[in-house]
């Protein structure tokens, strides 16, 4: 008897959490259902588990809920955005911004010249900040606001990208004074400037609600409401688009393909500046004693097969790290081609040989490493599978180990990466200078270090662009990512979505696209 | 006989087993210039999106397919078997326990179970899979070897040997298992079924071998991607492979089982 009463109260006690539970989700959906979802964009995008300009430079949602002191016009030139208009003395090396004075936070406080100094102090003082953009602002020596509306930032030296890193989103002092900027409970709840408030962070169904600032300083977006649901898969949200359940969504080629011909869909194809390679760690114990033979790879690798089979010929063959750049593109630097004989010349001259398995051995070891590659980015995944079986057949065995989150403590020897470049060329410094805050992967080359720096102080654009191909002429002397393809960006979307512009080069990931999302309109 | 049944069966492990002679690729390289064919002269079950053949995958698949449901049904018996019999052997207390604690972890959802384990310590290797599978499936068969044993352990020549000092594994080898075999062949034929299930559900959700791994589930995984691209093929020839071969396996079963009531409703 009395179990059976235990065994009862237990049923009770579960069945009405469970009617709990739905009620929860009952109300939850009715809230929704209520909300005129007529203008509203619902995005597939990326997951997000942070939203701080300062933690996430390429990423979307921080670009349109912060706003920076400059913001990058359709070219990719930076404009004056927080800021009416600055000068800058050439002599001391110094810039002057003159705010607005008609910015609020999204809660309702003023922006002044305080958040903006208190932004840049966090960035350049806080030594704990886990942030891959800190190189960027090295060369910033103070910053000041003589009064509530100007800021003084001044420099140590000439730093020809320091505008374009003046972009970054400035962060709310009263919000964040005192606190940790990388473990705060704003990043799931970011105030900001931008043309978007944040509402709501449904993580457990993993969906970003944002609503448009109408006190926004500039154009107010003409869509009311974004939905921003965080999935990674490309497959899902290849499905989602098809199911109606998103109307708009960056896809793999292969994918985007296939809504081309579909009269309810639109695709826009935006060029990038995103490359696909395998990043090798130069800290792993094979490329420690092996570093010179990464570059002798590319000979090995079919790059042209691998675009028309992995991204349906919606690419180009990489070469240089910034080679969609305007000061890129030094043809020189385009020193390997596909050519197997070469390969297995250049691993003769190397000390490589073949072992018994067709494997090329040095000094007892064998050619082999190991890179990481996410599950869900089945075009990575791809790209790596290929590169593999390439290799494997000249003699080099690249292992490819999937993984659902990048573990950089698990020695793997590299990762299958993207970056890039579509602003400034200096955007890759914090990657390839020694130990720089984006140097993930350890790369260290003195001449590189060199070239790196002088291009950032240098002044004079032709001068700039000479460095540069200098810079990539090293580079691709001693890679320390084997670079296979720059991919273009093709987005999907149902065809009442109108107003995006494919003027801009798109960066990581083909983020950027909501550049100027003020203008886009939505029809169902 | 299930005749029909086992000839189809036999003709498939033979393939597998055959497969370098039957496969007319290299089954992990990438064709590609030939993406996405139709089955055709060439590729006769086509190629998928990255120009891989299907026909030759399938029959190199199948081995891995077939030996995790071999291992997996092995490692079952291995812990069942001798489970149920040292819980029908033993005394009611020990019995009791052994039997609720078989009972609780056989309440939990095995894919639940699966699902952690492969987590935790997967590591994408056919044998590491092979070996979740094996000791999250163990607690039917346990069960009915239990009440098989339960039956027969007080009759005279097992209380006779254990009267001459047999050790249990020796009793267990040479007088229960013997005895048990025709009741528990069908439940034990049918978890290598449940095992190939078992693996193909979770390499299609990509918990179980990765894609490079081969293997009838894992080519299943490139399903959600072939359903968009309108590449039925993909999809088709390994499902049809996974069906043909668990009907198979499930008719003898079944064949089995009819035999055992037969000789029970014999005594």
């Amino acid at each position: 008897m009395k179990k059976t009463l235990s065994i009862l109260s237990a049923l009770c006690i579960l069945l009405l959490s469970l009617s709990l539970a739905g009620c929860g989700s009952k109300e939850a959906a009715n809230d929704q259902g209520k909300a005129d979802m007529s203008n509203t964009l619902v995005y597939a995008g990326e997951s997000e588990s942070t939203i701080n300009p300062l933690l996430n430079n390429h990423e979307e949602l921080p670009d349109i809920i912060f706003s920076g002191l400059m913001k990058y016009d359709a070219n990719g030139k930076p404009i004056p955005d927080l800021a009416e208009s600055y000068d800058y003395d050439e002599a001391a090396n110094t810039y002057t911004f003159h705010l607005r004075h008609d910015v609020k936070w999204h809660d309702g406080k003023d922006f002044t010249a305080d958040d903006v100094v208190y932004t840049y102090k966090e960035l350049t003082e806080d030594k704990t900040l886990a942030s891959s953009i800190t190189s960027n602002y090295e060369d910033i020596t103070s910053v000041t606001a003589p009064d509530p509306y100007t800021v003084v930032i001044a420099l140590k030296q000439y730093d020809a990208a320091m505008l374009d890193y003046f972009t970054m989103g400035i962060l709310p002092k009263h919000l964040l004074e005192g606190k940790d900027v990388n473990t705060d409970a704003f990043n799931q709840h970011p105030i900001g400037t931008g043309r978007y408030k944040f509402v709501r962070w449904d993580t457990a169904g993993g969906m970003i609600t944002l609503e448009r600032n109408a006190d926004y300083y500039d154009k107010v977006p003409n869509i009311e409401r974004i939905v921003y649901k965080t999935v990674s898969n490309e497959t899902t949200k290849a499905a989602m688009l098809q199911s109606g359940e998103a109307d708009l969504a960056w896809l793999n080629s292969k994918y985007a393909a296939k809504f081309r011909d579909n009269k309810s869909y639109k695709t826009w194809d935006f060029k990038t500046a995103d490359y696909r390679g395998a990043a090798m760690d130069m800290n792993s114990d094979f490329w420690k004693k092996n570093a010179d033979s990464i570059g002798v790879l590319n000979l090995a690798l079919d790059k042209k097969a691998i675009i028309d089979g992995v991204l349906e010929g919606q690419g180009i063959v990489a070469y240089s790290p910034i080679q969609r750049n305007p000061l890129g593109t030094n043809p020189e630097a385009d020193i390997y081609s596909y050519d197997l004989d070469r390969f297995a010349q250049e691993m003769e001259k190397l000390g490589w040989k073949k072992g018994s398995d067709g494997i090329y051995e040095r000094n007892g070891q064998k050619f082999h490493f190991r890179i990481q590659t996410r599950d869900y980015e089945e075009e990575r995944v791809d790209i790596a599978n290929l590169m593999s079986s390439m290799l494997k057949k000249a003699g080099v065995d690249m292992e490819v180990v999937l993984v659902t989150k990048f573990d950089w403590k698990a020695g793997y020897d590299g990762f299958l990466a993207g970056y890039a470049t579509q602003f400034d060329p200096d955007m890759i410094y914090s990657q390839f200078v020694t130990n720089a805050s984006g140097n993930t992967m350890h790369y260290s080359n003195p001449e590189v270090d060199q070239a790196l720096r002088e291009g950032r102080h240098t002044k004079d654009v032709d001068a700039r662009k000479k460095i540069y191909g200098e810079f990539e002429k090293i580079y691709s002397q001693h890679p320390g990512i084997l670079l296979t393809a720059y991919l273009d960006g093709n987005y999907v979307g149902i065809a009442g979505i109108d107003g995006l512009d494919t003027t801009r080069v798109l960066g990581h990931h083909s983020v950027g696209v909501m550049w100027n999302i003020e203008n886009w309109t939505i029809k169902r | 006989m299930p005749l029909f049944s086992m000839a189809i069966l036999l003709l498939i492990v033979l393939g597998c087993v055959f497969a370098p002679l039957l496969a007319n690729h290299d089954p992990t390289d990438f064709y590609l210039s030939d993406l996405n064919r139709p089955p055709g002269q060439e590729f006769r079950f086509g190629t998928d999106s990255l120009g891989r053949d299907l026909y030759s995958m399938m029959w190199y698949g199948g081995r891995v397919s077939i030996l995790v449901g071999l291992l997996g049904a092995s490692i079952i018996a291995a812990i069942g078997i001798p489970y149920g019999c040292i819980s029908g052997v033993a005394g009611e207390r020990v019995d009791f326990i052994l039997m609720r604690f078989a009972e609780l972890c056989g309440s939990i959802p095995s894919i639940l179970f699966v699902l952690v384990l492969s987590a935790a310590f997967g590591d994408g290797s056919v044998v590491s899979i092979s070996i979740i599978i094996g000791i999250t499936g163990w607690f039917g068969l346990a069960r009915i070897v239990r009440g098989e044993v339960r039956q027969i352990r007080d009759s005279e020549f097992i209380l006779y040997a254990r009267a001459c000092h047999a050790s249990f594994p020796y009793v267990m080898i040479h007088h229960l298992v013997p005895n048990l075999v025709s009741a528990i062949m069908f439940v034990l034929v049918s978890s290598i079924s449940s095992c190939m299930i078992m693996e193909s559900t979770l390499s299609f959700l990509g918990l179980g071998l990765p894609v490079t791994t081969i293997s009838w589930g894992s080519m299943l995984s490139l399903a959600n991607k072939a359903l968009l691209l309108d590449t039925w093929w993909v999809v088709i020839f390994p499902g049809l492979f996974l069906v043909t071969t668990l009907l198979c396996i499930t008719n003898i079963a079944y064949h089995f089982r009819k035999e055992g009531n037969r000789k029970a409703s014999n005594l």
